[in-house]
C-alpha cells in the first residue's frame, strides 16, 4: 500500500468517526441546571407550573400565583386569586387558569383507627388576564375533582383523580366536556398527570401503577405506551411511575419519576436519550413533580423537598 | 419456625447467573448461642442500617400510610439507653437503591428482604447473616408467592394451569420467581417459556391479569393488602389457587466483615429482648424475633 492509499483510508477513517460524533451529538442532548426560581420569594409549596407570554412561568404555590422572567431568580409580580390551595395553573396566551378542588371532610376507620379524609366533591376554575385580572369564572360541567390542568388550542384538559380516574376534556369557552381521555389506568398516591402534544393533541399520562408512560390520540384511543418497573436507567423505579412528562419543542418527552427523583429524556416512542445528572431530590416520598418546557426547550421542575424552589434545567445546545 | 429450601431446582428452572451447584447451600440465619440474656456492655457499639420496610412509614409509598405506620424512632431511642446501642437508619423507598448502597458498602446492616441482598453469591452479602426476623403487623414473619385468578375466572386449580398465560416476578423476587417455578414444578404444571412474562412488580402483575394479557399472575402475599396495589384493586376481585413456599419477609442481618460475631449476637441479643419487654407502640405490634432457618446458594468456590 502507498503512502497516498495510507493516507486516504486514514482521512475517510477520520471523517467517519467525526460524523460518528456529530451524529451522537445531534442525537443525544445534554441537559444541566440553571436558574433556581422562588427561593427569595420563600415560596410555600410548588403546587403546579406552567408556561405563558414570553416563555415568562408561572407557579403556584398555595393561594398565590407568581410570574417569572425565565432569566430571574425572583417573580416579577405575583397576585391572589382567592383560591385556597391551589391544585393547577394553565395558560392560553394571556390568559391564565386557575383550578382548586372543592371538598369535604368525611370520618373513615381502617382496623378499628378513626381518621378523616379529605373527598374531592367538585372543580373550581377562574380566569385571569396576564397582570392578573380577574376574567371571568368557568363552571365545568359534571367534574369532580381537578389536580393537574393544561389548555391549548380552545380546550381545557384536567385531571379528574377523584371522578373518573381520567383526563377529562373541556371546551374552554363553554365549559362543556367533550372528552374522557385514559384506559386502564392505575393510579396511585392521588396523582394523575399527563401532557398534551401541541403539535398533535395526543395526550401522554404517567400510567404509574403500570409503570408506563401512555399516549393516546386527541379522540382518547391508546396509540402507544412505554415503559417497565426495573434497575436500568431506562426503566421506571419507585413503588409507581412515572408521574409527570412535558413535550419538549422538538417532540422529545421530559418524563419525570418522584422518589427516588429521575427526570430523563425520552424519544417519542420511549427510547432513552439523556438523563438529568446531578439532580437534586424533587419530592420525598410519593408526592406529585410539576414539569413544564418552554419554547426554547428549557425544563422546569417544580421542588417539594427540603427547600421549595422551580429548578432549570437548559440545554447544552 | 424453618423454612424449607428448594433453591437448586428452582435456580436451575429459571436458569439464573447463580447457577450453583444445587448443595452449595449456607444458612442464612445466625442462631442464638446461649441463653444468656442481653445486658447493657460498656462500650458503646454504633451501626449505621439501611432499611427498606414494608410496614415502615419512611420506606413506604404514601398510599398505603394508614397500613405502613412502624416508625423506629422510639426503638432505637430505647435500644441506645437500655443496651448502649447507637443505630443509624438510612430509609430507601427503592429497594433497587438500599441493595446498591449496601454492595458499595455503605452499611454494617440491612434491614430488609432478605432476598434482597442474598441474591447476590458473591460480594457483601457473602458476610451477611440473618439475626433477627421482623414481625409484619400481625405478627408474622413469613413471605410468600400467591397464585390468583380474577374472581370470575374459570380456572379454579393450579393443575389448571397448564398451558395457560402467567405473569410472574423477576428473579430479584425470591417469592414470586425461584418459588413460583418451583411450585408448578411440584405440581406438574407446564407452561412454556412463551406463556410465561417476568415483571418486576406486583403493580405490573395485576395490571396484566386486569386486562386480561394473562390468565394468572403471581404476586407476594402482601400486594393486595400493603403495596400500592390497595389504590387500584382489592383483594376481593382475585382469587387465590396456590401459594408457593414461605420464606422470611424481612429480616435484621449484619455484615459479619464489619462487625465481630460477638458483637453480632450483642446486637441480635438486644433486639429481641426489647421487643418481648419493651416494644414501643410505634412499631405497631410487630417486634423481633430469632431467626428462622432459610438457606441460600454460596459463592462457588
Amino acid at each position: 500500500m502507498n503512502t497516498m492509499n495510507r493516507l486516504l483510508i486514514l482521512a475517510a477513517l477520520a471523517a467517519c468517526l467525526t460524523q460518528s460524533a456529530t451524529l451522537q451529538a445531534a442525537g443525544k442532548p445534554e441537559y444541566a441546571s440553571g436558574l433556581s426560581f422562588g427561593k427569595q420569594d420563600h415560596l410555600q409549596q410548588v403546587s403546579s407550573l406552567a408556561v405563558g407570554k414570553d416563555d415568562f412561568l408561572v407557579v403556584a404555590s398555595m393561594n398565590k400565583v407568581l410570574i417569572y422572567d425565565p432569566a430571574k431568580e425572583q417573580s416579577v409580580r405575583s397576585f391572589d386569586p382567592g383560591l385556597t390551595n391551589i391544585t393547577a395553573v394553565a395558560t392560553d396566551g394571556e390568559t391564565i387558569y386557575v383550578f382548586t378542588r372543592k371538598t369535604v371532610m368525611k370520618d373513615m376507620e381502617y382496623q378499628g383507627r378513626k381518621y378523616k379524609q379529605t373527598i374531592p366533591v367538585g372543580a373550581v376554575c377562574k380566569k385571569f388576564a396576564w397582570d392578573g385580572t380577574p376574567a371571568g369564572d368557568l363552571e365545568l360541567k359534571d367534574l369532580k375533582d381537578v389536580i393537574n390542568a393544561k389548555v391549548l388550542n380552545g380546550k381545557i384538559y384536567v385531571s379528574d383523580f377523584g371522578g373518573t380516574r381520567s383526563i377529562r376534556v373541556f371546551d374552554a369557552k363553554t365549559g362543556e366536556p367533550l372528552a374522557s381521555i385514559g384506559k386502564n389506568l392505575r393510579l396511585c398516591c392521588g396523582i394523575l398527570d399527563f401532557a398534551v402534544d401541541p403539535k398533535t393533541g395526543d395526550v401522554l399520562i404517567g400510567n404509574l401503577g403500570a409503570f408506563k408512560l401512555e399516549r393516546y390520540s386527541a379522540d382518547g384511543q391508546l396509540k402507544s405506551s412505554f415503559g417497565e418497573r426495573g434497575d436500568k436507567l431506562e426503566s421506571f423505579q419507585g413503588c409507581c411511575n412515572p408521574v409527570s412528562a412535558a413535550v419538549l419543542p422538538d417532540g422529545n418527552l421530559v418524563v419525570v419519576e418522584k422518589d427516588p427523583s429521575r427526570v430523563k429524556i425520552y424519544t417519542p416512542d420511549g427510547k432513552l436519550l439523556c438523563p438529568f445528572n446531578n439532580l437534586k431530590e424533587l419530592v420525598k416520598g410519593c408526592n406529585m413533580v410539576s414539569v413544564a418546557v418552554d419554547s426554547k426547550g428549557r425544563v422546569y421542575l417544580g421542588v417539594n423537598s427540603a427547600d421549595r424552589f422551580v429548578l432549570q434545567y437548559v440545554p447544552k445546545s | 419456625m424453618t423454612f424449607s429450601n428448594v433453591f437448586g431446582l428452582a435456580l436451575l428452572m429459571a436458569g439464573t447467573a447463580l447457577a450453583v451447584e444445587p448443595t452449595a447451600l449456607r444458612e442464612t440465619a445466625l442462631f442464638p448461642q446461649n441463653a444468656t440474656p442481653a445486658k447493657t456492655e460498656p462500650t458503646l457499639l454504633k451501626l449505621v442500617v439501611g432499611v427498606n420496610d414494608v410496614y415502615c412509614k419512611d420506606s413506604s409509598c404514601k398510599c398505603i400510610e394508614k397500613i405502613a405506620t412502624r416508625q423506629y424512632g422510639e426503638f432505637c431511642r430505647q435500644l441506645k439507653k437500655r443496651y448502649n446501642i447507637e443505630v443509624e437508619f438510612v430509609y430507601f423507598l427503592e429497594p433497587y437503591e438500599l441493595d446498591k448502597a449496601f454492595r458499595a458498602g455503605k452499611f454494617d446492616a440491612v434491614l430488609c428482604k432478605p432476598w434482597l441482598v442474598f441474591q447476590h453469591s458473591v460480594g457483601r452479602s457473602e458476610g451477611l447473616a440473618r439475626v433477627a426476623d421482623l414481625q409484619d403487623l400481625h405478627g408474622d414473619i413469613g413471605l410468600w408467592g400467591m397464585v390468583i385468578v380474577p374472581t370470575n375466572s374459570a380456572i379454579t386449580k393450579l393443575s389448571e394451569l397448564s398451558g395457560r398465560r402467567i405473569v410472574y416476578g423477576q428473579r430479584d423476587a425470591y417469592e414470586k420467581h425461584q418459588a413460583a417455578l418451583e411450585l408448578f414444578q411440584r405440581e406438574g404444571i407446564k407452561i412454556s417459556q412463551d406463556k410465561l412474562v417476568e415483571k418486576a412488580s406486583c403493580l405490573e402483575c395485576l395490571d396484566l391479569l386486569m386486562k386480561d394479557s394473562v390468565d394468572a399472575a403471581i404476586i407476594s402475599n402482601y400486594a393486595l393488602t400493603a403495596d400500592c396495589a390497595v389504590d387500584v384493586t382489592t383483594p376481593e376481585s382475585f382469587r387465590v389457587i396456590g401459594r408457593t413456599e414461605t420464606i422470611p419477609l424481612t429480616s435484621f442481618m449484619i455484615d459479619l466483615k464489619r462487625l465481630s460475631r460477638d458483637d453480632a449476637i450483642r446486637v441480635q441479643k438486644a433486639l429481641i429482648a426489647l421487643s418481648q419487654d419493651g416494644l414501643p407502640a410505634s412499631m405497631c405490634g410487630g417486634g423481633f424475633v430469632k431467626p428462622a432457618s432459610w438457606k441460600v446458594p454460596s459463592a462457588t468456590p
